[in-house]
């Protein structure tokens, strides 16, 4: 069952005085627990495409669907709310919240969910062991190797059970062996929990673990394979 | 783990600059501490000594007395009335006076003065003429021409103590008020007015003078704390009603003087704006930090809209993000201030070089600063409403950027 649909969009914005099409026209349906990787070089429009998927930026023409939701004509905060309830995001730069620990950034989607303290704190604990990160719970972003920062991001973004993780060059500022176990960890999850993955990536090692493979350039699908 | 503890976090996380920004409030908050209550001291200051120079804290007057002084208008029976208020609770001490208007010479020298008959020995009790003689000595309850002079009046007519002068007035009747007196003392009253035209007798001696037939102006009455007054007026306007008196009026000092009390409003409220002024340049500069912090966690804000925190919730967090830090210094600020303020309150602070101008203004050189929640409130408010509104804009910024444009900010 289709879980995100992408029909026909288009995104242009002004780099000063010229228009840069980004999107020309892509078409895309994902499956609900599918592990996709999105691939293409810099300047393909890989980025930008996660971006409209989760809404946080805004299609030139087109529509977008995700899990019945029509994005394009969503609210801001309609589509704060998706993005709370139903897609976890993973950073290229972890970008996790500097002020707390890596069990308190776990936490940080759960409280704006409003959970409970002690089912946040009893998730987010389960969910760093998961990731191998148990004993680095009260440990802070800058007490922990990028590897360990990219595990919590990934547990902030599972921890909710989200329909769909959209990871943004995940691996890029890894060393292949902590991206390997990343991507282990990832797939993982993924076969456990039948969670939804999607990633903009250039890295190979990331399109050997995809199960389904879209090639972007020049901002339109070049291929699109299943493995 | 919640947005104020989040919040709470964030002020630590660029601590030198923090700590200056909350410098900055607990330094605008000190001063205003320090200037409302020197404020505040000062006009406690000027009632107080209008009060015991004078004035008392309220009198007792025939009804309609008060404004025109029309020595016609006296009261009668003051020996009843004196009865009843020296039996009132939270009164001191009550001196009767007769007040009139008369030319006094001294050889060929003539000046407009104010005449005061007043009961020397009651009058200790009520105001502070005993103690404000410079030369000779107070009036004699006995000699009943004796006189005490301002001392500049006395000046200007060219007489010293023991000189005899003359007064002319007009009495209550029409006909002429006019007797010599002797000059007993001369005094200094620090209120430039009074220096330049008081003249005290024995009311006797000014009764006859004016045809009042021991019918008097006014009764001044002292009590324990200005508080009392409004409790004490009502009780004696009733005490005085249920006696016969029908035609006494009690009077307040804001009513007898209500220059000063409209003074002190407007001090008070044109200090409030230029208060408001310097607090907002000190403003800025805390919404200068308070842009920066917001400036430096632009991609930050971004990945939290990312993450599904709605723009509410972000301008929430930064908003009070920058409360708790002017709350820190608004804390310190008041202790600070409070601190500097109980120090002086009872010492004073001796403004002396500023001697003649305050003594216009009939106010003591020796300022004692008071603390009060009045001075609080006001000192804390200004501050907290000028931070507020200063804060709103980099909360707003942040919930309303957009999040793709915020995340690619570096």
């Amino acid at each position: 069952m289709p879980l995100i649909e992408v029909e026909n969009i288009h995104k242009e914005y002004e780099d000063g005085k010229t228009t840069v099409h980004a999107l020309r026209g892509i078409d895309l349906t994902i499956d609900a627990g599918e592990f996709t990787a999105i691939a293409g070089p810099s300047g393909s429009g890989k980025t930008t495409l996660l971006n409209l998927i989760s809404g946080l930026d805004a299609v030139s023409a087109g529509n977008i669907t995700l899990d019945s939701v029509d994005i394009s004509s969503a609210s801001a905060r309609k589509l704060s709310q998706l993005r709370l309830e139903k897609i976890g995001f993973v950073f290229q730069a972890y970008n996790l919240v500097p002020v707390l620990t890596a069990r308190e950034n776990v936490e940080f989607t759960m409280l704006l969910q409003g959970v409970p303290s002690g089912e946040r704190r009893k998730r987010s604990l389960d969910m760093l062991e998961r990731v191998g990160l148990g004993e680095y719970a009260d440990r802070k972003p800058t007490a922990m190797s990028g590897g360990q920062q990219q595990r919590v991001a990934v547990a902030r973004a599972i921890v909710t059970h989200p329909r769909v993780v959209l990871a943004d060059e995940p691996t890029a500022n890894l060393d292949s062996e902590t991206g390997s176990r990343l991507l282990d960890l990832m797939k993982r999850l993924n076969a456990e929990e039948d969670m939804t993955f999607v990633f903009s990536t250039h890295d190979p090692m990331v399109m050997d673990y995809s199960t389904r493979l879209v090639r972007l350039h020049d901002g339109k699908v070049k291929s699109d394979e299943r493995k | 783990m919640d947005i104020v503890r989040i919040a709470w976090r964030n002020i630590g996380r660029n601590k030198r600059r923090s700590v200056l920004t909350a410098l900055a409030v607990a330094f605008a908050c000190t001063v205003l501490v320090f200037s409302m209550a020197l404020q505040r001291g000062s006009y406690a200051d000027m009632i107080r000594n209008t009060v015991h120079a004078h004035t008392g804290n309220l009198q007792v007057q025939r009804t309609g007395y008060w404004p025109d002084r029309d020595i016609a208008r006296k009261l009668t029976g003051s020996a009843a009335m004196l009865n009843i208020i020296d039996h009132t609770e939270h009164v001191v001490a009550a001196a009767p006076r007769v007040n009139g208007a008369a030319l006094v010479s001294y050889g060929h020298r003539t000046f407009g003065a104010a005449l005061f008959g007043t009961d020397p020995e009651r009058e200790k009790g009520v105001s502070t003429l005993a103690d404000v003689i410079t030369e000779g000595s107070y009036l004699d309850k006995t000699d009943v021409n004796g006189a005490l002079v301002g001392y500049v009046l006395a000046k200007n007519l060219g007489a010293e103590v023991g000189d005899e002068i003359v007064f002319l007035g007009q009495g209550a009747d029409g006909s002429i008020a006019a007797s010599t007196l002797i000059i007993k003392g001369l005094i200094k009253r620090g209120v430039a007015e009074m220096d330049r035209t008081a003249v005290f007798a024995h009311i006797e001696t000014i009764q006859e003078a004016f045809s009042l037939y021991g019918g008097i102006s006014e009764i001044a009455v002292l009590l324990d704390d200005d508080k009392y007054r409004p409790e004490t007026v009502r009780q004696l306007e009733s005490a005085l009603r249920d006696s016969g008196h029908d035609d006494a009026a009690v009077l307040g000092w804001p009513a007898i003087m209500p220059g000063i009390e409209q003074s002190i409003k407007l001090d008070w409220s044109s200090g409030i704006i230029i208060y408001s002024v310097l607090v907002l340049v000190v403003g800025f500069g805390i919404a200068n930090t308070f842009l920066m912090a917001f400036m430096e966690r632009i991609h930050e804000f971004g990945v939290l809209k990312a993450l599904g925190m709605r723009p509410a919730g972000i301008c929430v967090m930064v908003y009070v993000e920058s409360l708790l830090l002017t709350a820190i210094g608004i804390l310190a600020g008041t202790v600070t201030g409070s601190l500097i303020v109980l120090r002086f309150q009872h010492t004073g602070i001796d403004f002396g070089y500023s001697d003649e101008m305050m003594a216009e203004y009939g106010l003591d050189p020796i300022i004692h600063p008071q603390l009060s929640t009045l001075v609080l409130a006001w000192a804390v408010g200004i501050v907290l409403v000028i931070a507020m509104l200063v804060a709103i804009y980099p909360a707003v910024k942040a919930a309303t950027l957009k999040p793709v444009e915020a995340l690619r900010h570096r």
